[in-house]
């Protein structure tokens, strides 16, 4: 029996160019403000049209700053590509979601929060953490620009038919593991090339009893597990998430996607090339000490050691770690003082966690010397936290709140962690530069991060 | 797309793991520098202390090495290219100079982007490419054959490599993929009819389409 993946694949296939490389018709595609941009160039140079506009999305993220202030594209790089991004989906007829629209948003949240990402599409977005979408039961991938410009033209994408890996997460989840934790600790035990070749799809009981958001930050992250495709099969849970969004199907095809639903899911005799499972029973709330998302511990841990016999490569990758995060082998991570707080992104901006660190966060303040944000991931989950009165709960301790952008995560939007500080981040790459020239980056879940912000050093 | 047939040239060996796309064409540089995109990319590497506004060349980086000015070919650590989806990664490396690289493994999704930079990404066994990597430290020519998918060192020893057909015959061809995509136009509009049929509700327009949800432009 095939897989999810398998199914959605082969039900998508115009031409099998060789061996392994496939044409594959895409359902939707998603345009944020660069990869959006850097496409409509190649268009106008190429002088094409788009093949299907219908199923062509866009919205600004990258590029905005997140600050309210200087959300009129004050920044320099803003300036430089919103104009042209708005010119270009208003030449190429897509509709756009621009700011202070009620659905503009990181695009990789909108997607599966509109209901534009349904179960069995394929997906396609100048952006690796395209595998969010993966959630909801979706193919999704990301791509790089010629890609884009590629699907827009021809509303296919060429891609290599990757082999399948069932990651089956199952034991007792301490209620402070987040979905983040999980997948941090699965990064950190496998490195960050184990998914190479590979389309993950996550199952087992942990999974079956996480909501679609917490999905989405299991699936975002599977890029930093070197997998292009992460998701879930489409279950009960999906279709109750799905049944109210704004885009998606009602009544007859509302039934008509149901039914398809229970033909795509994998099922208990679906094969897959390789299968891993971990037991999470017992582990800690997970942190980045290094500059890969594999270079993770318990946050009550310390940093590693070189252990005798590790390669030349890993040795050197342990000690570029250690002197651009200035920590030495054996410190303990809660010895660790923050400079810097940022709670958002395609990783972690959504309301489920924003509630979370409601309770924690309410009639605290945060701590001394450190700057802390929260910036929602969508118009929506930043409209339903001030109404829930989550926002205000920021505010008060002395949290800042902004607006629906990438902001901190990916340094395109003139929002930066200064050389030489350190950050508890939300977001999904801990690279050198990523937040900042010099920026010290240190991966976890809103609830670390909260507390983080809270207590001043990592706890 | 420049073509690709036979490259002989000088390689630069590199064997930093996990290189990412963000140290080799970092967001700032790409979206204000990207005319200097060459000049700027590795900067993390390539610049003393990481920093490319003040402009020291950190010499021991082997891109900025005289040796290597002409090189054509780099051997790369493994897992190189991770990361972010950015096209601008083997973009600035062919703006380097470079056609080809030779490592153990790459990024997938930059695998896919060096096919459209008209980068041949070369794909060999971990202590082969230590070895050639060692050899590459002379100096000496290494010829890289797409049609005969083999990389000879300068001492003459030869490995094959496996490249997909379809990535073989683009390469060779210079060809673009949106043309060659579009000889199958009519069973793309075959497969949209069909599948309209089949699942209607990817194509039924709800009532947001009309009347709210996005400027229409």
């Amino acid at each position: 029996m095939n897989t999810l993946f398998e199914k959605l694949w082969d039900s998508h296939v115009i031409e099998q160019l060789d061996e392994e490389s496939y044409l594959l018709a895409v359902d939707r595609i998603y345009l944020h403000d660069l990869c959006g941009t850097f496409a409509f160039q190649m268009m106008k140079e190429n002088k094409k049209d788009i093949f299907r506009r219908e199923n062509v999305y866009a919205t600004p993220d990258h590029t905005l700053p997140s600050r309210k202030d200087q959300r009129k594209d004050a920044c320099e790089i803003s300036r430089l590509i919103m104009p042209k991004f708005r010119e270009g989906c208003k030449r190429y007829g897509i509709t756009l979601f621009d700011t202070g629209d009620s659905h503009q948003g990181i695009v990789h949240i909108i997607g599966p929060e509109t209901g534009l990402s349904l179960p069995g599409m394929t997906i396609v977005c100048g952006d690796s953490h395209t595998c969010t979408h993966g959630a909801v039961g979706a193919l999704a991938m990301g791509v790089g620009t010629s890609e884009v410009y590629h699907a827009l033209a021809t509303t296919c994408v060429i891609a290599k038919k990757p082999k399948t890996l069932k990651i089956e997460i199952k034991g007792r989840r301490k209620e402070d593991i987040s979905a983040m934790d999980i997948i941090l600790f699965i990064i950190s035990q496998v490195g960050i090339d184990f998914g190479v070749g590979y389309a993950v799809e996550y199952t087992g009981e942990v999974v079956r009893h996480m909501n679609i958001d917490e999905r989405c930050t299991l699936c975002n992250l599977t890029i930093e597990l070197g997998a292009e495709y992460g998701m879930v099969s489409p279950d009960k849970t999906t279709l109750e998430y799905l049944r109210t969004r704004e885009y998606a199907p009602s009544g007859d095809n509302w039934d008509a996607m149901k039914e398809y639903c229970g033909q795509i899911a994998t099922t208990s005799e679906s094969i897959f090339d390789r299968e891993i499972t971990f037991d999470i029973s017992g582990i800690s709330r997970q942190i980045s000490w290094g500059v890969d998302p594999s270079q993770t511990v318990a946050v009550d841990g310390r940093v590693p050691e070189i252990v005798k016999g590790s390669s030349i490569a890993e040795k050197q990758s342990y000690e570029k770690a250690y002197a651009y995060m200035d920590l030495r082998a054996g410190q303990a991570m809660s010895e660790i003082s923050v400079d810097y707080v940022f709670i958002g992104s395609c990783s972690n901006g959504r309301i489920t966690y924003l509630k979370q660190i409601a309770e924690l966060v309410r009639g605290k303040k945060v701590a001394e010397g450190v700057t802390a944000w929260i910036v929602p991931g969508s118009a929506q989950v930043k409209k339903t936290a001030e109404q829930m009165g989550i926002a205000e709960i920021f505010t008060k301790a002395g949290f800042s709140w902004g607006e629906p952008s990438c902001s901190l995560c990916v340094g395109s939007n003139g929002e930066m962690i200064p050389p030489g500080k350190r950050c508890v981040s939300t977001t999904n790459r801990n690279f050198i530069g990523r937040q900042g020239r010099g920026a010290r980056t240190h991966l976890a879940a809103p609830y670390t991060a909260a507390l983080a912000a809270l207590n001043g050093r990592i706890v | 797309m420049e073509r690709f047939e036979v490259l002989k040239s000088q390689a630069v060996p590199w064997l930093m793991a996990n290189v990412d796309t963000d140290c080799i064409t970092p967001m700032k540089r790409l979206l204000l520098d990207m005319d200097n995109i060459a000049y700027y990319s590795f900067e993390p590497y390539r610049f003393v202390n990481g920093d490319g506004d003040k402009g020291a060349l950190n010499m021991d980086f082997p891109l900025n090495m005289e040796r290597n000015k002409d090189a054509k070919i780099m051997i790369t650590g493994e897992n190189f290219g991770c990361g972010s989806s950015r096209e601008t990664a083997p973009e600035a490396i062919r703006k380097c100079g470079i056609r080809c690289l030779i490592g153990s493994s790459f990024g997938g999704i930059f695998t896919k982007n060096c096919y459209q930079q008209g980068i041949l990404p070369v794909k060999l066994p971990e202590s082969i490419v230590v070895k050639i990597a060692e050899e590459a430290e002379t100096g000496g020519i290494f010829e890289v054959d797409l049609p005969k998918e083999t990389v000879k060192t300068p001492s003459g020893e030869t490995y094959q490599f496996e490249i997909d057909k379809a990535r073989k015959q683009a390469l060779l061809e210079g060809m673009n993929d949106v043309e060659r995509t579009m000889q199958y136009k009519e069973k793309i509009v075959q497969y949209i009819e069909q599948d309209m049929q089949k699942r209607k509700w990817l194509y039924a327009k709800t009532g947001i389409d009309e009347n709210k949800g996005g400027a229409k432009c």
